[in-house]
């Protein structure tokens, strides 16, 4: 039905929509290249871009698993406690016995998948079970690792600070990610399936699909995603810290929101999302450039959120007034 | 259509640049939370100081810059701002004692002196300021000791998990504990170095207890953990605190009703002016050690009491805001291998 109607609103509509995470994007990059220039000039400055893009990267990942979970109308609370998680199995672990780190990360996924099976069996929301798995997650990381340290295998830190030629690594991989989220969710039929089943579970089921199979593998890549980021924050940082990626849960919520997707479930997008992850990221360099007094820097930051998120919404609004 | 805002960007970037005057350093504080009453003293200190620094012509600008809730990620995208900013110097409290250096590491290579204090990061090529936080744990245990010698049971209020801090101070009163085999922890709950969880967390785990002689704290946990025991109906035990006002008056205010007693330590907020002024000497050239230890301060006395409730703001914390005289006889005294000054009044 949403489907159909999208389709009489024709390109256009559709190309102010997928312009709103540009947008948001753009409205918080504005004053940070005026003031930093640097970071859109050529290639002489390319360790700099590098070095300001770096860590939107594992944003980026954690976002596209919550990208995942609330395609299908759920929701990770327990993403940043995961993250940190896997960056203390790669120092506390993984530097000292690859298999068992690697035994390690395959539970987790085993866990996640389980959480995708109990959500179907239970009908519990998972705003319930994620919040209580990130108790799990950060009382794990607490016990491998109790204190921050860092002694992260060099493979992980060296693949996060490969030198591609002319364009910024960073971008590359944002990039490729895009790429890959977008054809999982729109050219697999795993990915129609996961929008049906976030749309309208039961038409999914009378055509004869089976949506616990679906809210299993979301999940299972849900925590692939989530691994991917403790992984690569860990590669960046050069530390295994049990609570080194503190608000990832909200900012990757926030980013796929800002990338157009909804949390009724059905609707997201991958490029989108990866727009929204270096928008959230790139707030910490606003506040920077704006330098807000120390009392307002929090706040300011939830209103240039919600700004961007206006400010995106505005062109989602004015796409619909005309095409439907 | 992005291709084109770039242009357009890149068109307004060309008309306007920086302009250049005579040169004054520039000082940032990158802080990694700011919501309980030892960074808002930090804060206010770390002005004070900046507005001297100012006034005096050696610094043109010494901004704040907060995290929220203690994100080292967070901090560390903070910290490659700073650098793009182009700062001379970066003062450092850390959300992650580990999760930093790497990006600390960036800023020393492009030339930015980094001084990082309090939660002090392990890069053994900034400058640290590093606090003896495991003192402050044998400094408690030291002294409820010498009240208690028969021994008893203890309550333990650790702070925040997960954090080097809170591994510090419990490894201080574990390792000073093992002196003293008459004592024995029978409780331990997390306060997060704020007085209301102290409290909610010390209420919580109460009626399980067996009777209590003493709870060593970590600061900000004092008064919570006392008001527990008051608003349970049972007496106050000795409870160590950590130099907030709420903790310093209540001390004085059970004092002058029975003859309640205790000590009182903390790391001075003021530790922050320190630090700034440290940024300034090596911005001179000034050859000041990688690595210097400041010892907590001790309210041990009446005298000091009495005197630090006087000049602590209500909310705030008992604190030094230290001059740049004191910070180079300080750097003097470690280069000769001396004790720091005598705090400045």
């Amino acid at each position: 039905m949403v489907r159909s109607l999208d389709a009489r609103r024709g390109g256009l509509a559709r190309y102010t929509e997928s312009l709103v995470p540009v947008v948001s994007l753009l409205v918080v990059l504005i004053p940070i290249v005026w003031r930093q220039p640097v970071l859109i000039s050529p290639s002489r400055y390319y360790a700099m871009q590098t070095m300001a893009l770096a860590l939107a990267i594992p944003i980026v990942l954690a976002s596209l698993g919550q990208m995942l979970a609330m395609s299908i109308g759920e929701i990770d609370f327990s993403m940043e406690n995961l993250v940190s998680l896997v960056t203390c199995v790669m120092g506390a672990v993984m530097s000292r016995n690859v298999a068992l780190g690697i035994l390690l990360l395959l539970g987790i996924l085993v866990v996640y998948a389980l959480i995708g099976a109990f959500i179907h069996l239970k009908k519990l929301p998972s705003i319930i079970i994620t919040i209580g798995m990130s108790f799990v997650w950060t009382g794990l990381a607490i016990t491998i690792q109790p204190t921050p340290g860092g002694n992260i295998p060099a493979i992980a830190s060296d693949f996060m600070r490969l030198k591609p030629p002319w364009v910024p690594y960073p971008i590359v991989l944002a990039a490729l990610l895009a790429l890959a989220g977008h054809f999982l969710m729109f050219k697999t039929g795993f990915g129609i399936l996961a929008r049906g089943v976030g749309d309208n579970v039961k038409s999914i089921q009378q055509s004869g699909h089976s949506a616990i199979r679906v809210r299993i593998m979301v999940f299972a890549l849900v925590g692939l995603f989530g691994i991917m980021a403790g992984v690569s924050l860990a590669g960046l940082t050069n530390a295994a810290d049990p609570l080194l990626a503190k608000n990832y849960t909200l900012l990757s919520v926030a980013a796929v929101i800002l990338g157009g997707g909804a949390f009724a479930g059905g609707k997201v997008s991958a490029a989108g999302t990866v727009f929204g992850a270096f928008a959230m990221h790139l707030v910490v360099h606003l506040l920077v450039v704006l330098k807000i007094s120390t009392d307002w820097q929090a706040g300011v930051k939830g209103f240039i959120i919600l700004f961007a998120l206006y400010i995106g919404g505005f062109f989602k609004r004015a796409g619909k007034i005309r095409y439907i | 259509m992005k291709k084109l805002l770039v242009a357009l960007l890149l068109a307004a970037l060309a008309t306007g640049s920086a302009s250049s005057g005579e040169k004054k350093w520039r000082i940032a504080l990158s802080n990694d939370y700011a919501g309980n009453s030892w960074r808002q003293t930090m804060i206010t200190d770390w002005q004070k100081a900046a507005a001297t620094a100012i006034q005096k012509g050696i610094v043109a600008e010494a901004p704040i810059f907060t995290t929220n809730e203690s994100s080292a990620s967070e901090q560390a995208a903070q910290i490659q701002s700073l650098i793009l900013e182009g700062y001379d110097a970066i003062v450092l409290n850390a959300a992650s004692p580990e999760a930093l250096n790497t990006v600390v590491q960036e800023a020393l290579d492009a030339g930015i002196v980094v001084v990082s204090f309090d939660n002090a990061i392990t890069n053994p090529n900034a400058w640290r300021l590093i606090t003896d936080f495991e003192y402050m744990g044998m400094r408690q245990v030291e002294y409820v000791a010498e009240r208690f010698p028969q021994g008893g049971n203890l309550l333990e209020i650790r702070g925040l998990a997960g954090t080097y801090v809170n591994d510090a101070i419990h490894k201080g009163i574990t390792e000073t504990l093992a002196k003293y085999p008459q004592f024995k922890v029978v409780g331990e709950v997390y306060g997060d170095w704020t007085s209301s969880i102290a409290q909610k967390a010390v209420a919580g785990i109460l009626p399980s207890l067996p009777e209590v002689v003493a709870v060593v704290t970590q600061g900000g946990d004092g008064y919570g953990s006392a008001k527990a025991f008051e608003v349970a109906g049972k007496p106050i035990p000795l409870v160590l605190m950590g130099n907030r006002y709420d903790e310093l008056e209540l001390w004085k205010e059970l004092y002058d009703k029975d003859g309640y007693d205790t000590i009182s330590l903390s790391i001075a907020p003021g530790a922050s002016t320190i630090a700034f002024w440290e940024a300034v000497e090596v911005l001179n050239g000034v050859d000041v050690p990688k690595e210097i230890r400041l010892l907590p301060y001790v309210i041990d006395s009446h005298t000091k009491l009495n005197r630090d409730l006087k000049t602590t703001p209500k909310g705030g914390v008992a604190s030094i805001v230290y001059t740049q005289e004191w910070v180079r006889q300080m750097i003097a005294n470690v280069k000769a291998g001396k004790l720091p000054p005598p705090d400045p009044e």
